[in-house]
């Protein structure tokens, strides 16, 4: 019998379409709170904190945090929805039985749970960029590119999320893997200040976060920067977003088969 | 019966750890027959119908559903399969017609093929009128109408009922027996576990009483009342003392006891009549012998927690 990705069919559509109606039906209360939260930062340290900031890597400030905060707005939405959103389907709502008794199976129920917060990253991402493009800090040309990188991204730390969310017994767990691992990551990749300002010995350790080559990536499009280094990135993101993939699909079947 | 069984256990064993839930368990479910499986909390009976459903792999056994190895062939098995759960999961972000069209989307079912059946359904269950409500504002035995209606979107073969109508009030019961009497006689084949023993006296042809996740007997409601415990049964209020006096003056009567309630049965109803007279101005009762006698005489008394 096929475990993992092996063991998915287009069938995983129906669990994304599902989300994403129940999404849709209260897409007021769901686009705009989630939405605030980049436009603070926006604005909190692109036009506050960049004040006090001449230049940084040879442009102004927020252009520099830009793609930072796209890149974080792309992960944190995704983390939150494979973590609390996906948990209270499973251990409160019954949700997950009740798809996976019908011939939908457990990879394919995890997958279109990945794949939906993806996508939910996507629709705040779009909004987000759509401002900066407003303001000139993205180059028309980048847009699509950008995007899709950040569907990526979503999809990376969706299935890490996923993984997690099999693990768990209680849902305040969670706050090991929120504060232990993704608010640090947030705030040490390279979205607000340059790698080189951390301790030496941490620089190499902060590459294995995939975020540290998102924003890179995602600045590099940005800026227009993008080099050799940046296929590299590219390929660590694609490698470590299967590798999650794999380990959240496996996870979930030895969660909720018994 | 002759025919081919839908489904087919043999020593169908199911751990957990040191736990034996499910403990070599055989039996056959054939076309167009109503099975109950009867026990107390914790005798094994929704483990075993989560094996025959897929969410729980068995440690031990065979296990075929429509032919099909339950492992190998899952998916092709749950297309077949209706499956109405303990813990009805109805989708609380949906409304009611919701639930059923996205339900649908999980077995590939298209939309619109879909609706007019969704709708008929409905009318079936007597819930039209709340088609467009949200899950969340139905009442019990609604949401437990609805499970039903959307185990039967797929047109299944099989319908799993698990503790169907445990909580419902007795209307609603009957409703929904009535309903899944005329199934039946469509031709769809019913696998209920309950442990209401009216339940499963009213709709099943054949038993299995299960305990300590072992089938223990088996049978037709009536072949497992006169084969255990005799026809009638005669129930009063008897110290033990009185009890004694009884087994020396009527020592071919079977006796239970339960707290302060002695039970005693016969194979007719004339065996028992001497007794009745003798304990005139005591509160006795005279009726026919139930499954529930059965199940109490088999399964024990004391409470099961």
């Amino acid at each position: 019998m096929n475990r993992g990705l092996r063991a998915v069919s287009h069938r995983f559509t129906s669990v994304w379409y599902r989300d994403t109606y129940v999404y849709a039906k209260r897409w007021k209360t769901n686009l705009l709170p989630p939405l605030l939260e980049p436009f603070i930062y926006l604005f909190g340290l692109g036009v506050g904190v960049g004040h006090f900031i001449d230049q940084i890597e040879g442009v102004d400030y927020l252009t520099y945090v830009a793609p930072g905060i796209v890149a974080t707005t792309a992960i944190l939405r995704a983390t939150f929805e494979c973590t609390y959103g996906s948990y209270f389907r499973m251990a409160f709502q019954g949700t997950f039985d009740s798809i996976i008794s019908t011939p939908v199976n457990v990879e394919e129920l995890s997958l279109g749970e990945i794949m939906w917060g993806a996508t939910r990253s996507l629709i705040n991402v779009i909004t987000v960029v759509a401002l900066l493009f407003a303001i000139g800090v993205v180059p028309i040309a980048w847009i699509l590119p950008v995007l899709a990188l950040q569907f990526l991204a979503g999809i990376n730390f969706g299935a890490m999320s996923l993984f997690v969310t099999s693990r768990v017994r209680q849902a305040e767990y969670f706050n090991f893997f929120l504060s232990g691992l993704i608010f640090p990551a947030q705030f040490l990749t390279g979205a607000f200040f340059p790698l080189d300002r951390l301790p030496e010995v941490v620089q190499p350790l902060i590459w294995v976060i995939p975020l540290t080559s998102i924003i890179d990536l995602t600045r590099g499009m940005m800026l227009d920067r993008l080099g050799m280094h940046s296929l590299l990135e590219l390929a660590y993101v694609l490698v470590t977003t299967v590798v999650f993939l794999e380990i959240a699909l496996r996870g979930m079947r030895r969660r909720l088969i018994g | 019966m002759g025919r081919e069984p839908l489904i087919a256990a043999r020593s169908l064993t199911k751990r957990y750890g040191g736990l034996t839930a499910v403990n070599e368990v055989d039996f056959e479910v054939y076309p167009a027959e109503f099975l109950g499986f009867v026990g107390p909390n914790g005798a094994g009976k929704t483990t075993l119908m989560k094996m025959i459903y897929g969410l729980v792999e068995p440690s031990e056994g065979a296990l075929h559903v429509f032919g099909e190895e339950v492992r190998e062939g899952a998916r092709a098995i749950k297309a077949r399969l209706g499956v109405v759960a303990q813990d009805d999961n109805l989708d609380p972000d949906l409304t009611v017609w919701d639930n059923l069209m996205i339900y649908a989307r999980y077995f590939g079912i298209d939309g619109a093929g879909v609706a007019p059946r969704a709708r008929e359904l409905l009318d079936f269950m007597e819930l039209t009128a709340r088609r467009d409500k949200e899950v969340n504002t139905l009442s019990g035995g609604m949401r437990r109408r609805l499970a039903i209606v959307r185990a039967l979107l797929n047109q299944p073969e099989l319908v799993i009922l698990d503790e169907p109508t445990t909580g419902l009030d007795p209307q609603v019961r009957h409703l929904i027996w009535d309903r899944l009497l005329s199934l039946k006689e469509r031709g769809i084949t019913f696998l209920i576990t309950t442990h209401y023993m009216e339940e499963a006296e009213s709709l099943c042809d054949r038993l299995h009483i299960m305990d300590e996740g072992r089938v223990i007997v088996s049978g037709t409601p009536r072949e497992l009342i006169s084969r255990h415990v005799g026809e009638y049964a005669l129930e009063l209020l008897a110290a033990p003392t009185m009890e004694q006096e009884i087994a020396r003056r009527w020592p071919e009567l079977e006796r239970q006891r339960s707290g302060q309630r002695l039970y005693l049965y016969a194979e007719d109803r004339e065996t028992l009549l001497p007794l009745v007279e003798e304990l005139t101005g005591r509160e006795t009762r005279l009726r026919p012998a139930s499954v529930e006698d059965v199940f109490l005489k088999l399964t024990g008394r004391e409470i099961r927690e």
